[in-house]
């Protein structure tokens, strides 16, 4: 995944000279046993759901008479949303059909302990508030969120990385693509609802490396609680970028930290360029007035066209749309990330409010679509281009393509000003595309159906006194006691699987490299492979110990053994090591050693008879004891001395 | 708005330090902890919260509580009281179309959200109505009109009696093509009952509509609920006052509603409107109304009679085991005029009743029955118990829903005194409070679990 980054990766900008800052956010699943707000288990479904509502969202209206402008856009889109349920799983409080019950107590506690961690002030009162979502993600419409702690600070080397705020909310419903098509989305409600923190840093990273050791600093402690959720996306880091003369962009989906500093060299060198278009197109002296809202029904230019997405368009009663670009010739193929022109930026917009999927525009070679020279010299003639200016073509359903074209003309507008404030989706590769416009705060606030809820100071003191060790001193200690690469200790730390990995040497002995590759790099290489690892919980992996440590099965059979319980987790181990086929010891090698124990005893049996069976059994099992099950052994014991019973 | 208490919310404590510092709501504050500095602006305080804490809305959005002995200072640098503007429509009413009176009666199916203290604002003027709304102007020309701002549980019959007249004014003198009624959903089925008596010979559609979901909140039901309600005064040829409310879960239609036959099943689910012991009269959704049955009264040219006559010394009482007698007697002896019982099954109270209820009925009390289980008709000639109670006098109820038979009976006391009048009214289906036979299929209440039952849910979307 991603391209490989040197470490010794030599500075592309200087950071200083750029006015360059960043903050983070950091979201953590919490590993409650129920949701947030209700007492439904906060557990992922893979089976099909069990029923489905449908719903349509609306903006709400301010005191001020007015409606939120990230609102409007949702509600524009003109989305159905349908959410799916489980009978056993989902409550009618998920449905928005019940009012919220009081937040998990045990969620507060975690999330006053993380935000102690992070040296926080906790407030003295929760006021549970609301946060507007439009896109259905939340079926209320809003997500409940609280603010715990205040004033923190994380270190590293030697610096104070400001923690402004830790938040505890409810995680929103899953996006299901699979069912999701054009406007009509679905969402499973499984994970809506389970609680989450969420970490915001103050503006204090000067350099990219900053931003990755801050990053990485904020996962342990997180990982150090032992109460965060293990897994892929459990923890989710945005970072929000600003150079002087640019904009906060806020910077998401970053899943490693090796990506961290690409990704934000890239959005520098985006806002660079944007700065240079502004310039540009300031030399030139395009004005925002220029850029007027005048779209062009062109759907007959191209009644006859070869263009073969377009005859696709027309064919199904879609119309063509287009919009001239004053000043713009060249500006919408000016390269602003590897691979991404302005076009590229106009056509997110509309990527991300339309159901269309893209725009043509001509600082491509519209041949390649198809498009001949005569159409094009129509569709000149039409909009009246002229040299200086740029032609962005949409087509689709007329009203979507209207509002495709009113955002490229809000885009073109907002390029003359600079860089616009907005939410960014990463790439694998580093490069990004538009998501949304900033929120602004209008979004939030207070949740009327819960009262304030108190935090008395012996509540916190409780939690301050059951604070964990700093993981940085746990990784040191980790390493040097149990002989391992501080590397490992670390990862075993960050995984939250530490505490787990005490415990089974504590308890079973078992070699230290063993557990922690079992841990670390068996569970890695097995959800390669395809393998739900996500199902295995500590407990699964204390009895894998715990019958390796009694020698019912080599350490080769690790991999098997958690291949067949992730995908049956909730069988017992036995079943597990039968379907794995897995025996330390064969049939033919107990039958040999049974027959040899027997042979040396002949005389005790032709003496004691069937009363031989239970010294004998003792003989064998000292000897196969945890290589094969007890029932196995007395069947084969039972067996043999029948047969020499018989002959005597 | 009204002049309101400056500290508002805050008691004791809270109260004293606020008034020490010489800051208010709405203040711009700079509070000084001895942990930290906190600035932003302070809040109302719910009223059920505690006299220990500050509630500050941080520069974030956020809001939370400071511990009042953890103050040290606070400082104003500044004032920001609230601020009410009315949005400017997109859309403005279309006035050849159909003209439906919007009548609020209270609930919260039109209001508006202040952001900073979550306070949720009635909004009932027409600009608001629209921009909120503005797919009403493509059905009618709906015209917003505030009657009074009442939270669902204090309405009060003689309410009943100015809704009443005021549509009655609409109809008889403006000539409204229908009426829409916002009303709370907690009593609304009682309303629509009054009104199912009191407005007499009506002409037009009169649809009541609330939301299970207030209108501040993206989620809410009360948009598409005034879409169909609207749609059904607007379109539809019943001349009956109906509940107009969400069928399902999801945004999918709505049910119209007899309103005597209509009740609140559920606390908070968008499709807690039920028709009982029968089916809906029909459904709308999307422009469109598909009615269930013929048997509705037509739209006819004539005028509305507002009979609002009615006596207010009427009670509703459920039976239980344990019920005293007392109770009864206490009503007599305040002069009660009737009493409705929701008795147990086929309608029964415990013999321990008996002289107390004997008593009342030769104190000229009338006592009315019908069932708890809201399903189904009384039949008190079947045990021993119905059978004595109707020796006693007690006037049985049909299938008529506790709560109709209460209202009906108030209506009727407000009309005669006279014994056989009484018990022939009330025995008599006058609003569709009474039908002749249960349809089979005018009781589902289907269980989940059941594999059939389960497969049926999956597919209501």
């Amino acid at each position: 995944m991603g391209q490989k980054i040197s470490s010794t990766r030599s500075s592309k900008f200087d950071y200083e000279k750029l006015g360059f800052k960043a903050g983070l956010e950091i979201h953590a699943q919490l590993d409650t046993k129920t949701k947030l707000f209700c007492r439904c288990p906060a557990q992922l479904r893979t089976d099909e759901p069990h029923f489905y509502i449908k719903r349509f969202f609306r903006p709400v209206m301010s005191e001020l008479g007015e409606f939120d402008k990230a609102m409007l856009r949702e509600y524009e889109k003109g989305l159905t949303i349908i959410y799916e349920g489980w009978n056993d799983t989902t409550c009618t409080y998920e449905l928005d059909e019940t009012p919220p019950f009081p937040p998990s107590d045990e969620a507060v506690d975690i999330a006053i302990l993380i935000s102690l961690l992070l040296n926080c002030d906790i407030v003295d009162e929760i006021h549970v508030c609301r946060k507007n979502y439009l896109d259905g993600s939340v079926p209320c419409g809003f997500q409940r969120t609280m603010l715990i702690g205040i004033n923190g600070y994380v270190p590293i080397n030697g610096k104070k990385i400001g923690i402004q705020y830790v938040y505890l909310e409810e995680d929103a419903a899953r996006k299901d693509d699979e069912k999701s098509k054009g406007k009509t989305i679905y969402y499973k409600l499984d994970r809506l609802g389970i609680p989450l923190v969420e970490i915001v840093t103050a503006p204090d990273m000067r350099t990219p490396e900053e931003v990755v050791e801050a990053a990485r600093r904020i996962g342990l402690l997180l990982r150090a609680s032992g109460k965060t959720r293990r897994g892929l996306g459990t923890i989710r880091q945005d970072i929000n970028v600003s150079i002087e003369g640019g904009a906060r962009v806020e910077l998401k989906g970053i899943q490693l930290l090796e990506m961290i500093p690409v990704a934000i060299d890239m959005e520098i060198a985006r806002q660079l360029e944007l700065l240079k278009i502004r310039d540009e197109l300031t030399k030139r002296g395009v004005k925002e007035e220029d850029l007027k809202e005048d779209f062009f029904d062109v759907t007959d230019v191209f009644k006859n066209t070869k263009s073969k997405i377009i005859k696709r368009v027309i064919k199904s009663g879609g119309k063509v749309y287009a919009v001239k670009l004053k000043g713009f010739a060249g500006i919408l193929g000016w390269e602003i990330q590897p691979n991404r022109r302005f076009g590229t930026e106009l056509a997110d917009r509309v990527k991300a409010y339309t159901t269309l999927r893209g725009i043509l525009h001509t600082d491509e070679n519209l041949k390649d679509y198809g498009i001949s020279d005569e159409e094009l010299q129509k569709l000149f003639k039409i909009v009246q281009k002229g040299e200086q200016d740029a032609v962005v073509i949409v087509a689709g359903d007329a009203d979507e393509c209207i509002r495709a074209l009113r955002y490229v003309v809000e885009r073109a507008r907002i390029a003359i000003r600079g860089v616009p404030s907005e939410t960014r989706g990463v790439h694998e590769d580093g490069t990004s595309s538009f998501q949304r416009e900033l929120h602004g705060q209008a979004r939030l606030y207070p949740d009327t159906d819960m009262p304030p809820i108190p935090l008395p100071e012996d509540r916190i003191d409780k939690i301050r006194k059951s604070l964990p060790e700093p993981p940085w001193d746990r990784i040191k200690r980790l390493a040097k006691e149990y002989e391992i690469d501080e590397q490992f200790a670390e990862e075993l730390v960050k995984e939250g699987f530490a505490d787990l990995f005490e415990e089974v040497i504590r308890e079973y002995k078992v070699p230290s490299m063993i557990v922690a590759t079992t841990l670390l790099q068996t569970t890695k290489a097995l959800s390669r492979d395809g393998i739900p690892v996500e199902n295995l919980t500590d407990s699964h992996f204390r009895k894998l110990f715990e019958y390796l440590a009694m020698g019912r099965f080599a350490k080769e059979a690790i991999p098997e053994i958690l291949t067949h319980w992730a995908k049956n987790p909730d069988i017992p181990i036995d079943d597990v090591l039968r379907m794995a086929g897995v025996r330390a010891m064969s049939l033919e090698e107990l039958e040999r050693i049974v027959d040899e124990i027997v042979s040396k005893n002949i005389e005790l049996i032709k003496s004691r008879r069937e009363r031989a069976f239970k010294p004998l059994m003792g003989d064998v099992m000292r000897v196969v004891r945890g290589k094969i099950d007890g029932k196995t052994v007395s069947e084969v014991l039972k067996r043999k001395i029948d047969e020499v019973l018989k002959k005597l | 708005m009204p002049e309101e208490d400056p500290l508002k919310g805050y008691r004791g404590k809270a109260r004293q330090i606020l008034e020490k510092f010489g800051v208010k709501v709405w203040s711009v504050v700079e509070i000084t902890t001895k942990k930290a500095v906190l600035r932003g602006i302070i809040l109302p305080r719910y009223e059920y919260a505690d006299d220990k804490h500050i509630t500050l809305k941080l520069p974030t959005g956020y809001n939370i509580g400071i511990d009042v002995a953890e103050i040290l200072n606070i400082k104003e640098i500044g004032y920001e009281p609230g601020e009410y503007k009315l949005p400017k429509p997109e859309v403005l009413p279309d006035k050849s179309k159909p003209r439906i009176p919007f009548l609020g009666c209270g609930g919260t199916i039109a209001c508006r959200l202040d952001y900073r203290s979550g306070a949720v604002i009635p909004a009932l003027t027409p600009e608001e109505l629209y921009s909120m709304v503005s797919e009403l102007v493509e059905i009618a020309y709906v015209e917003p009109r505030l009657l009074f701002s009442l939270l669902s549980e204090n309405m009060r019959p003689e309410y009943w009696v100015k809704i009443a007249e005021e549509v009655a004014k609409e109809i008889n003198e403006r000539g409204a093509h229908g009426v829409v009624l916002a009303h709370g959903t907690d009593t609304m089925s009682f309303t629509s009952a009054a009104l199912s008596f009191m407005l007499r010979n009506l002409p037009v559609p009169v649809v009541m509509v609330g939301s299970q979901r207030s209108s501040d909140r993206p989620s809410s039901d009360a948009a598409i609920n005034l879409i169909n309600a609207v749609t059904v005064a607007a379109k539809s040829d019943i001349a009956e006052v109906t509940v107009c409310m969400h069928g399902t879960s999801s945004d999918n239609y709505s049910l119209i509603h007899r309103g005597t036959r209509v009740r609140k099943m559920h606390s908070s689910r968008r499709d807690a409107f039920r028709t009982i012991g029968d089916i809906p009269l029909g459904m709308v959704s999307n422009g469109k109304i598909i009615m269930f049955t013929n048997k509705y009264r037509r739209r006819t040219d004539g005028e509305v009679v507002a009979d609002v006559k009615y006596e207010p010394k009427v009670s509703l009482l459920y039976s239980y085991p344990g019920f005293d007698p007392e109770i009864i007697d206490f009503l007599v002896d305040k002069g009660y005029k009737g009493i409705v019982f929701a008795g147990t099954g086929l309608g029964h109270v415990g013999d321990y009743l008996f002289d107390s209820i004997r008593r009342a009925i030769e104190e000229g009390v009338f006592i009315v029955m019908t069932t708890q289980c809201l399903w189904g008709f009384v039949g008190m000639n079947v045990y021993e118990t119905g059978r004595t109670l109707l020796r006693m006098g007690v006037i049985p109820g049909h299938n008529m829903l506790p709560e109709v038979a209460y209202v009906k009976l108030m209506w009727v006391l407000g009309h005669t005194t006279n014994p056989d009048e009484v018990r022939k009214l009330i025995q008599t289906n006058i609003a569709g409070e009474i039908t002749e036979g249960e349809p089979y299929n005018g009781y589902v209440v289907l269980q989940g679990g059941i594999p059939e039952v389960d497969k049926l849910i999956e597919k209501m979307l």
